[in-house]
């Protein structure tokens, strides 16, 4: 529990402190404040928004599909491609470190950042929501009209709900890095099953077990669909994080390490 | 009973085995290592040390045999097998935006021994590394590396070091210094030492036994003096030929 604790906490400060979630930071920004200049040069047609401050932080989630996707796959990247091609994978396993206990940090790690990244996505949706927009009077997601702290928990609760889905994501990138070399192939091969993931849902009978439908509508069905509905999605995440995180940890124990 | 615990190897390697894309790198090798022993493990490039050394350390598994470290094998107990090992497998890694004294602190959170702080301070000070502490890994040169690869290894009072080819990218004036360290070290802190490589001469005056490696094969295994009796040569680089010679023919 002590390794768990001890690599997850460097992992995490590491990003804190990393130049890419500067980047991030700024690309996130760049998009929210286009966003809000479109709207107010197009309208509200033209645009995903409402017009809203208060409600424009969750109304950007869903746009940001692709971008949190690279992020994801470039951040499982570095904790564990980059880990194995700088040699310091063995910094730690040659330490009394288990396999489970390297692998466990490693999905917390992704889990923190899937967290940390819906954070950051939502705090530039307040500033720059409130910048272009004010606060405005009325909150509105999809059929959720509220106002106030309401707003505040809808928008909490689906960043959460979302930060989820990302997660699973990553755990999938996590699998997949173990066949792969380069993270920019990783990067490249998660951006691109996000494009081709969205024609996989338009597939009614199959679309509440595509991760791609959680990474896009999770966060929106959970105010939008039936309580039953949102227990089965959340069910099937929970079945990929067991599925996958088993599956992946089973593979990295097995793994040769030729570093 | 003193005695009996002296004889028990401190690594014990049986009939190991390992196939690396269907070809046979390790062919069902034996040896061990008494406590206290400072020993090579010597072959030419590709002849297999690497590969051997990475199993011990369970980084690669093998395809048969088994490794015992202080009589734990590393199959069934690897983490209780390894907690007293030190080493520097191909080269020493460490998180280059940390500094040498950082980096030496995530390694002792990680041990599964309790590594006060003033230790950290002890072992950059063994190998001469005190004043560099606080100076990012990034700025140091190869030869620091080792050195601060052997700090590492020597971190949690291992009672096994374990180096590949420790004096890669070393200078004269390095490489006399980790000669005269390590005698040090297995003299007065009685620390076993597994030494691989194919830099002969250096270890001529530093192994007492060696394993020679040639093939995925062990070759020749025992005591130095005596294999050079055996052979009727004066230095190591002509055991080690005489052995690979007597191999081949």
């Amino acid at each position: 529990m002590k390794n768990i604790w001890t690599l997850t906490s460097f992992e995490f400060k590491r990003t804190l402190t990393s130049k890419m979630l500067l980047v991030y930071t700024l690309i996130f920004t760049a998009m929210y404040v286009l966003t809000g200049i479109l709207f107010h040069v197009y309208g509200a047609d033209s645009t995903v928004v409402a017009g809203y401050g208060q409600s424009f932080p969750v109304e950007m989630l869903q746009s940001s599909l692709t971008f949190t996707a690279v992020f994801i796959a470039i951040y499982v990247g570095e904790v564990l491609i980059q880990e194995r091609n700088n040699g310091t994978i063995k910094f730690v396993l040659l330490r009394s470190v288990s396999r489970f206990q390297y692998y466990l940090s490693r999905i917390l790690s992704i889990l923190l950042f899937s967290l940390l990244l819906t954070s950051i996505m939502l705090f530039i949706g307040y500033v720059v929501g409130i910048s272009f927009f004010g606060w405005g009077d009325t909150f509105v997601f999809y059929s959720v009209v509220t106002s106030g702290w309401h707003g505040v928990g809808v928008t909490l609760l689906a960043g959460l709900a979302f930060g989820f889905a990302y997660f699973i994501f990553g755990l999938i990138a996590l699998l997949l890095s173990q066949f792969i070399q380069r993270i920019s192939t990783l990067a490249m091969l998660m951006g691109i099953s996000t494009l081709v993931g969205q024609y996989i849902i338009i597939y009614d009978q199959v679309k509440q077990y595509a991760i791609y439908e959680h990474l896009l509508f999770f966060h929106i069905n959970l105010f939008e669909k039936s309580f039953s509905y949102s227990v089965t999605s959340f069910g099937v995440l929970i079945a990929y994080l067991l599925v996958i995180g088993t599956a992946g940890y089973y593979l990295f124990k097995k793994q040769d390490l030729y570093v | 009973m003193v005695q009996e615990n002296n004889e028990k190897p401190i690594l014990e390697i049986k009939n190991l085995s390992k196939k690396i894309s269907g070809q046979t790198v390790i062919d069902h090798i034996h040896f061990s290592i008494q406590k206290g022993d400072i020993y090579g493990f010597l072959g030419p490039n590709g002849a297999g040390k690497t590969t051997t050394l990475r199993m011990i350390t369970r980084l690669i598994f093998p395809d048969s045999g088994d490794i015992f470290i202080d009589g734990h094998s590393i199959k069934n107990d690897s983490v209780l097998a390894l907690s007293r090992v030190g080493s520097i497998i191909e080269n020493p890694a460490f998180y280059l935006h940390l500094t040498a004294k950082q980096n030496l602190n995530l390694s002792a959170k990680l041990a599964a021994v309790n590594v006060p702080k003033t230790r950290i301070n002890e072992v950059l000070s063994i190998v001469d590394l005190k004043e560099a502490m606080d100076n990012k890994v990034k700025t140091f040169s190869l030869g620091m590396k080792q050195r601060l690869g052997i700090a590492n290894a020597l971190l949690c009072y291992p009672s096994l070091i374990i180096l590949d080819e420790p004096t890669n990218g070393v200078d004269p004036m390095g490489l006399r210094e980790m000669k005269t360290l390590i005698k040090h070290l297995a003299e007065k802190e009685k620390i076993t030492f597994l030494i691989s490589s194919h830099m002969l001469r250096e270890m001529e005056d530093l192994c007492h036994k060696a394993a020679f490696i040639q093939g995925g094969k062990i070759v020749e295994e025992g005591d130095i003096s005596e294999l050079s009796g055996v052979y009727q040569v004066t230095n190591l680089e002509d055991l080690f030929f005489a052995c690979i010679k007597e191999k081949l023919t």
